[in-house]
């Protein structure tokens, strides 16, 4: 065969070869990579309504929320709007809402947007605890923000730039800029 | 900044008459507040307004156990100072290590050091107690101590209870 028939034979398979490889491409689907995998949620959850018991049986804490998802492989769930109820050993329960929250293994979560930390006992000094971020540990009580914090009682308020406390013993140590007001009887 | 130009403002304004009528309002740059014992900590550049009344320490202990409006108010400081303005528009200032305010009888107590000006009058004492709505003191010396009450009155300016110069 001369140089022009190869030539023909040659440009011939080099357009087979696209026209096969465009074919073969589309029907094979796309194979999902671990990470995309991680990303879509192991289970979701609507209208979430759960109770958790610690070690003695006695109920640590509650949560209800709109939506949860749980991300098995990343160890986290978010919740749309929870609504956590942590009671204590004396009994009192606070009510913790937020817009959005995530929880990291069984204890540590964080809250963010319009969160408000209620205590639901109405004879105590420190009512309400409000802020944009927060992270509670929900075994100790514990919590930590290092944004701007307000704090209400009766007749006063706190504000301050980052707070670090604790729900049962109720003692809070605000960090900076902090402003108190008492309002007059 | 807007609170402080407000609070400034707000200071020019009233006067003792109607100091107490106010919101208490306190600045620090720390604050530990223990909710079981409704007390504060406040901690580093206190400083705390109430009308024309302002008190600046470097430590302020907040007790609001007793209730609403019975909150007591203890200012430590190397020299914690107070500050207010009479209906006259002068100014009673006072000194001392420690100042406790109570804010249920309006009294103010000075320990260690103490001292009190109005005008030209300055009372000094180990301590003073002083009633701010009366404009009331009275001076006393620590029982151990041989510093007598050293009280330098103009006519009419204070108004002291106790015969000046007694020895406790």
């Amino acid at each position: 065969m001369n140089r022009v028939g190869w030539s023909v034979a040659f440009v011939f398979s080099v357009v087979l070869g696209l026209y096969l490889f465009i074919i073969y491409d589309d029907e094979q689907p796309p194979s999902q990579t671990d990470s995309e995998l991680s990303m879509t949620p192991t289970y979701e959850a609507i209208n979430l309504d759960s109770k958790l018991y610690d070690d003695e049986g006695l109920l640590s804490h509650q949560v209800s929320a709109d939506k949860m998802e749980h991300y098995q492989q990343l160890g986290f769930m978010v919740f749309d709007n929870p609504v956590y109820t942590v009671f204590l050993e004396s009994g009192e329960p606070w009510r913790i809402t937020a817009e959005e929250g995530t929880l990291y293994g069984s204890s540590r979560i964080q809250l963010e947007h319009n969160v408000k930390i209620i205590n639901l006992n109405t004879t105590e000094f420190v009512k309400q605890i409000q802020t944009e971020y927060i992270e509670i540990n929900l075994d100790q009580k514990t919590l930590f923000s290092d944004q701007e914090v307000e704090i209400f009682g009766d007749n006063y308020s706190v504000k301050s730039i980052g707070i670090q406390g604790n729900l049962a013993t109720q003692q809070y140590e605000l960090k900076q800029h902090v402003q108190s007001q008492y309002f007059p009887q | 900044q807007e609170a402080d130009e407000q609070s400034d403002s707000e200071e020019t304004q009233h006067n003792i008459a109607t100091d107490f009528q106010q919101t208490i309002k306190i600045r620090s740059r720390n604050q530990l507040l223990n909710g079981k014992s409704k007390t504060s900590v406040l901690v580093d550049e206190v400083l705390i307004l109430q009308g024309s009344l302002k008190i600046t320490a470097d430590r302020v202990e907040m007790n609001a156990a007793a209730g609403k409006g019975k909150e007591v108010i203890s200012a430590i400081g190397q020299a914690a100072t107070y500050q207010q303005k009479l209906e006259d528009g002068s100014l009673v200032s006072a000194r001392a290590s420690s100042i406790k305010y109570d804010v249920a009888t309006r009294e103010i107590s000075l320990t260690g050091n103490a001292q009190i000006s109005q005008n030209d009058s300055t009372v000094s004492a180990d301590s003073i107690a002083y009633n701010m709505t009366e404009q009331k003191i009275i001076a006393s010396t620590d029982g151990n101590s041989e510093k007598t009450v050293s009280t330098v009155i103009s006519v009419g300016d204070f108004d002291n209870s106790e015969d000046k110069g007694n020895e406790k």
